[in-house]
């Protein structure tokens, strides 16, 4: 038996076989090659295998595929049949004398090429099948196509990035549980991982543990795996999956209550969503409402930009889910790690810091920031939709994103298109400058805190640097006191604020919050139980006592135990394991 | 053998209608050939159909050349008027 320290980031215990999927980067090189023809029946064999793979999911009933996926599939296995690109991969075989691989790439790529140049989005944007295409082509022809054999038991999956073609790629296993090598709280797949209630283990080096076909444990707790466990292990951690999930079953029944504290103070619990899978999720536990619409995932995996009737749809279909309840939408919070291809961005040394969000918005005003605002007007028609901007640092960001919604406004009014009478313009709080100050945004409707953020800001360290991952600490001691002094000074200045980062998902983290006053939360669908289920019983007069405790402290250990100690929800949780 | 068709599916010439397309003319021996817009391509080409972003209600010049070319040219011709319904 074995024990691995990694980091928790998605809750559950998984115990099951583990297979180990290679994803090792590779470059296609150019390689001069003696035997054309050889070359050339090498691409058709390695052509004809990924057609057979695509067929083997088309007919697999178990696959249940929707008929857009199953259009893109079909898509691909005619372009694999295109004759134009099987006769001009062979071209550059024999004209250049180069390896297959080489040869088909250059052929996909003249092709992306035209079909970037067609005057139609759709058209444009199937440059990224082709892409796919090429990479599983060129696998196949210089032997790194390592997906294994579906089937269809249950497994852990082990990989080193977990991105979201990945996650297609696996569609067709069972997966109970992830281990992987790099991975934040914050990425896309922990987020997927977490709406499919999937416990992932992050930061393990992956590439030196034998996990293939082992018999892993993954604590999506403690952060722990355990390799062959012994006989009480096993015993312990089957007691440990059974406690959670009669725990979470307890929670299920109950998550349509209303999260109201011991004491009688209602807390409205929204959700943070990305997309109508999300949205739905948010929906069926009973969401207040959204407290934050992600939409920056609109924006990427795209080749080009998405225009406002695109938009347009895509916010209609999550307003309407929510007709009559409130709907914060956070303009998109592009940069960082989110570059796009269709969008000039200088290589930053320091992204986190650098050109993104609202800043990055405001750079390209007609390109992006227009088009977002007037698809929310439009499809916000008379609901209770909300607009908020992310990485505010002063108080003229927030005047110049009022002037465009204005010169929005009149933009449409001159179309004849229909607006609301007025929407609600918040921000997040998340840049030190906007935390510290946040009495000289008079001009917000309401304030959101990013904790994701404001910890890696306040702390300087970077969230996604794995060797970070022990000081980047949303309990430490200068977060919490700045987090509090928001929450009172937005409590003065009679404005709603929330908090929408992981920490209103954690169940300490959620104490906490209350302790210092906060009313609102806004958490990921698949915490929505677990969150009102902490609400409703704890005091909120109590917690309010605890406060004074609380500021004084000196380190975020101290402030997690004196919590857990004081309250008996929290203990509950701590002996059957889930704290 | 040359023929010119009207267009008249909602979003023009893009993936489906241009996948369905290339194989209905794949189905004849005659080379077939596709012009819009001062280009032309391979009409059994996918990929080349699609680059040609001929949208609706444009019209398209299919050319044949081949000993079914008038059987070609007749199929494809139905198949474009019938909204590219397979039928």
């Amino acid at each position: 038996m074995k024990i691995i320290r990694g980091i928790a980031i998605s809750q559950g215990v998984a115990n099951g076989k583990c297979i180990f999927i290679k994803s090792e980067s590779y470059t296609i090189k150019k390689r001069v090659v003696k035997d054309d023809k050889l070359e050339k029946e090498l691409l058709h064999t390695a052509i004809e295998k990924v057609k057979s793979e695509i067929n083997t999911v088309l007919s697999d009933s178990q696959q249940d595929l929707n008929s857009i996926e199953e259009e893109i599939l079909q898509a691909h296995l005619s372009i694999l049949e295109d004759p134009e690109l099987i006769i001009l991969s062979n071209k550059n075989i024999e004209d250049e004398h180069i390896c297959a691989e080489y040869a088909f790439s250059e052929a996909i790529n003249y092709y992306c090429e035209l079909l970037s140049q067609v005057d139609d989005d759709y058209i444009k944007s199937r440059t990224k099948d082709l892409y796919e295409l090429k990479d599983r082509v060129a696998k196949v022809l210089m032997g790194k196509d390592t997906l294994p054999e579906l089937n269809d038991s249950s497994v852990i999956v082990c990989i080193n990035d977990l991105t979201v073609n990945t996650s297609f790629a696996l569609k067709g296993l069972n997966i109970i549980g992830y281990c992987t090598k790099n991975g934040s709280k914050t990425d896309h797949a922990a987020i997927l991982a977490r709406s499919k209630n999937i416990p992932l283990v992050t930061g393990l080096d992956i590439d030196n543990l034998d996990l293939n076909n082992s018999h892993v444990i993954v604590d999506g707790f403690s952060g722990n795996i355990i390799i062959d466990p012994d006989t009480a292990t096993n015993t312990l951690y089957n007691e440990k999956k059974l406690n959670w999930e009669n725990f979470n079953l307890s929670l299920l029944e109950q998550k349509h209550n209303t999260a109201i504290t011991k004491d009688g103070k209602e807390i409205k619990v929204y959700a943070n969503i990305s997309d109508k899978e999300s949205a739905e999720l948010a929906l069926a536990n009973s969401a207040d409402g959204i407290g934050l619409f992600r939409t920056e995932f609109i924006f990427i995996d795209k080749t080009s930009i998405p225009n406002e009737d695109d938009q347009f749809k895509i916010y209609l279909e999550i307003f309407k889910l929510f007709n009559s309840k409130e709907v914060i939408v956070r303009l998109a919070d592009i940069g960082m790690d989110k570059s796009l291809p269709y969008l000039k961005m200088d290589k930053e040394e320091n992204p986190a810091l650098g050109n993104r969000g609202i800043r990055l918005a405001l750079n390209n005003t007609e390109l992006i920031l227009k088009p977002q605002i007037k698809a929310i007007l439009r499809a916000a028609e008379n609901r209770r939709v909300k607009i908020m901007l992310p990485m505010v640092t002063n108080p003229s960001e927030l005047t110049d994103v009022r002037k465009v919604i204005n010169e929005c406004y009149l933009e449409l009014k001159n179309k004849g298109i229909s607006t609301p009478q007025s929407i609600a313009v918040g921000i997040m709080i998340e840049v030190p400058s906007a935390a510290l100050r946040i009495q000289c945004f008079q001009d917000s409707d309401f304030f959101s805190i990013g904790t994701n953020d404001l910890t890696q800001y306040v702390l300087a360290a970077d969230r996604t640097n794995q060797k970070l991952n022990y000081l980047f600490d949303e309990f430490n001691p200068a977060v919490v006191s700045l987090i509090h002094s928001v929450i009172l000074t937005a409590k003065k200045m009679n404005k709603p604020v929330e908090v929408c980062g992981e920490l209103a998902s954690n169940p300490i983290g959620i104490a906490m919050l209350l302790s210092l006053g906060l009313e609102e939360m806004s958490v990921s669908p698949s915490s929505i139980p677990l969150v009102k289920h902490i609400i409703r019983n704890v005091s909120f007069t109590l917690l309010n006592d605890l406060k004074k405790e609380l500021l004084k402290m000196d380190t975020s250990v101290q402030i997690k135990d004196y919590l857990t100690k004081r309250l008996s929800v929290l203990q509950q949780l701590e002996t059957i394991n889930i704290l | 053998m040359e023929i010119t068709v009207k267009i008249v599916d909602k979003i023009g010439l893009h993936v489906r209608t241009a996948n369905i397309m290339a194989k209905k003319a794949n189905e004849f021996e005659s080379s077939i050939t596709v012009a819009y817009n001062n280009k032309e391509v391979n009409g059994k080409s996918m990929l080349s159909l699609m680059s040609l972003g001929a949208k609706k209600e444009t019209e398209i010049r299919i050319k044949a050349e081949g000993n079914d070319a008038k059987d070609a040219l007749d199929a494809l011709k139905k198949l474009i008027e019938n909204n590219f319904s397979q039928q």
